[in-house]
């Protein structure tokens, strides 16, 4: 991938790319342990936003395609009142009786995603719709909380990124906003992007590693520079 | 409501000196405000906001005692002083008006004297401690031909409030680890400032050994009025803003029953009376992490440490995170 990037760079100009997204996540921690559910019995069964932004580069490579190069930086945190140990080791014989200290979790999934874009669509129909998929190496961070703010483990899980879905192209359907955007600020690109998103994030199957995978659903919003 | 029956100053507990400065000879107009009038406490030059701290307070202090020194060398001897307390002093007649309380009346000098010395008492300039003077003038006034036609020299404005805040209802403590969470109705008055937490053990000693600082009047001296009887300044345990509804009291023992108050303080550092009492008593408990052990999960906890991670990708992403930094600024040139 570095050799490629840089092969490309040397031979052609790229575009700059920046944008945020917000993915429904939920960390899969229940799915690595043999027994009970954890995350479910703390935090619930719902899911929560994990926010990030992206920025990198794209080739135009052929004349209806793409590749891109892109670094993503995201988070995801929750926090929910801790059981009371009833001394026995097991809260949950107690009733799962909340205490009044905060547990939380803090997941900081970092990746590198090398993709493809096809810009046929748009180019020759007219279609502002641009597919994409892209996938590279991951590391999420994460941080687990005690009540009072303490920290009550930390480590990182590594693995994949995949991510495939479709960009909307928006300054296409508006041209008067398009050539003021892209005069004014050099802004050659508004799009919107729905995609979905796997995270593969469990140390790569290993026991030591927190399971932190999730398929989720992604939306954000891009500007081409 | 009141504090306190002050009376005049008993013991000297505090002693301020207020100075006029001025160049006057006439009635010329003095610069209102600031170096006319400069109000020290022990020496110590006091800010507008803390004299109005100072002076709400020390009004509620049974025996505080104020000296005022005037200088008055640039008034004419023939005429004579006065120092007053109140709002809008002189009336449209240029007579005292019978609202304000004269503090001192007299020749602007004796002998080679060019200041003069009013004892008076916190009190007395505040007026009584009951209810709310928010806004008052310290303000001297001359009448130059002695017939009580009366002139404003210069005035220090000052701000009082002596009334309690609402205390805050619905308090609960809940336990958790080496720690309990407040959580409480505020108080509905509009000048509440911030909330602290009061807890004791269960034995009424406080609870923690280095307590935050008190922000009310912890002086204990309330003339009388006992309706307060209940707050220490060392029972101090947190400490809330204005518009929280919960704060986290942490530096407690598991296993030890605590009692837990809240009180409203509003910007004058009155403190509202004791909230009900809750009690709690903190106990381990059991987080996300203790949870997932017990569940049988393996994963290493012990730090940021990458595990299994073939080839490292954290560093993967550093050399990445570089290259497309070049790379871009490359192609934004």
């Amino acid at each position: 991938m570095i050799a490629l990037s840089l092969a490309l760079a040397l031979v052609t100009q790229p575009a700059l790319i920046a944008g945020f997204d917000i993915s429904v996540y939920r960390p899969g921690i229940d799915r690595s342990v043999p027994a009970g559910t954890p995350y479910a019995d703390l935090f619930g069964t719902g899911r929560g936003p994990l926010v990030g932004g992206h920025f990198g580069i794209s080739w135009p490579i052929l004349t209806d395609l793409a590749l891109t190069a892109q670094l993503s930086l995201t988070h995801f945190g929750d926090s929910a009142y801790a059981f009371v140990d009833d001394g026995a080791g097991d809260a949950a014989s107690a009733g799962n009786k909340r205490s009044g200290g905060k547990t939380s979790i803090d997941i900081f999934p970092i990746s590198a995603l090398i993709g493809a874009r096809y810009t046929g669509l748009w180019k020759r129909l007219r279609v502002p719709l641009i597919p994409f998929a892209e996938g590279g190496p991951a590391h999420g961070i994460w941080l687990i909380g005690k009540g009072g703010g303490a920290e009550a483990a930390s480590g990182s899980s590594t693995g994949l990124a995949l991510r495939a879905g479709l960009l909307v192209e928006l300054l296409g359907l508006e041209p008067h906003a398009s050539r003021k955007l892209g005069e004014e600020f050099g802004v050659r690109s508004v799009a919107l992007e729905a995609s979905v998103l796997h995270l593969w994030l469990n140390g790569f199957g290993s026991a030591a590693s927190l399971e932190l995978s999730d398929t989720a659903w992604s939306f954000g919003l891009e500007l081409g520079f | 409501m009141l504090w306190c029956p002050c009376g005049t100053g008993v013991a000297l507990a505090h002693r301020v000196r207020l100075i006029a400065v001025s160049s006057l000879l006439t009635l010329a107009p003095w610069a209102a405000g600031a170096d006319v009038i400069v109000l020290k406490d022990e020496g110590r030059l006091l800010s507008a906001s803390e004299r109005e701290t100072w002076l709400n307070r020390a009004r509620c202090v049974c025996g505080t005692a104020l000296s005022v020194e005037l200088d008055l060398s640039a008034l004419d001897s023939r005429g004579r002083a006065a120092l007053v307390a109140g709002k809008s002093c002189i009336t449209s007649d240029r007579r005292i008006s019978d609202s304000c309380r004269t503090l001192w009346s007299g020749a602007p000098a004796s002998g080679d004297s060019t200041t003069h010395t009013v004892q008076t008492s916190a009190d007395e300039i505040a007026g009584d401690c009951s209810g709310v003077d928010s806004s008052l003038d310290l303000a001297l006034i001359f009448d130059a031909s002695d017939d009580d036609q009366w002139s404003a020299v210069t005035s220090l404005p000052l701000g009082v409030d002596t009334e309690r805040p609402a205390a805050p209802t619905g308090v609960k403590a809940v336990a958790g680890e080496g720690l309990a969470e407040i959580a409480f109705s505020g108080s509905d008055d509009t000048d509440v400032s911030r909330y602290q937490v009061l807890c004791t053990t269960a034995a009424g000693e406080a609870a923690l050994s280095d307590p935050p600082a008190a922000s009310f009047d912890a002086s204990g001296d309330r003339c009388g009025d006992t309706s307060d009887e209940g707050i220490r300044a060392t029972w101090v345990c947190a400490e809330a803003s204005e518009g929280s509804a919960s704060v986290t009291v942490t530096g407690l023992r598991d296993h030890q029953s605590y009692r837990f108050w809240v009180v409203a303080i509003d910007g004058h550092q009155n403190p509202s009376l004791l909230s009900n009492v809750s009690t709690a008593t903190p106990a381990p408990e059991e987080d996300l992490w203790e949870r997932y052990q017990r569940s049988g999960g393996t994963a290493d906890g012990s730090g940021c440490s990458s595990v299994g991670a073939p080839g490292g990708s954290g560093v993967i992403l550093l050399v990445l995170t570089g290259l497309l930094v070049s790379i871009g600024r490359r192609g934004g040139r």
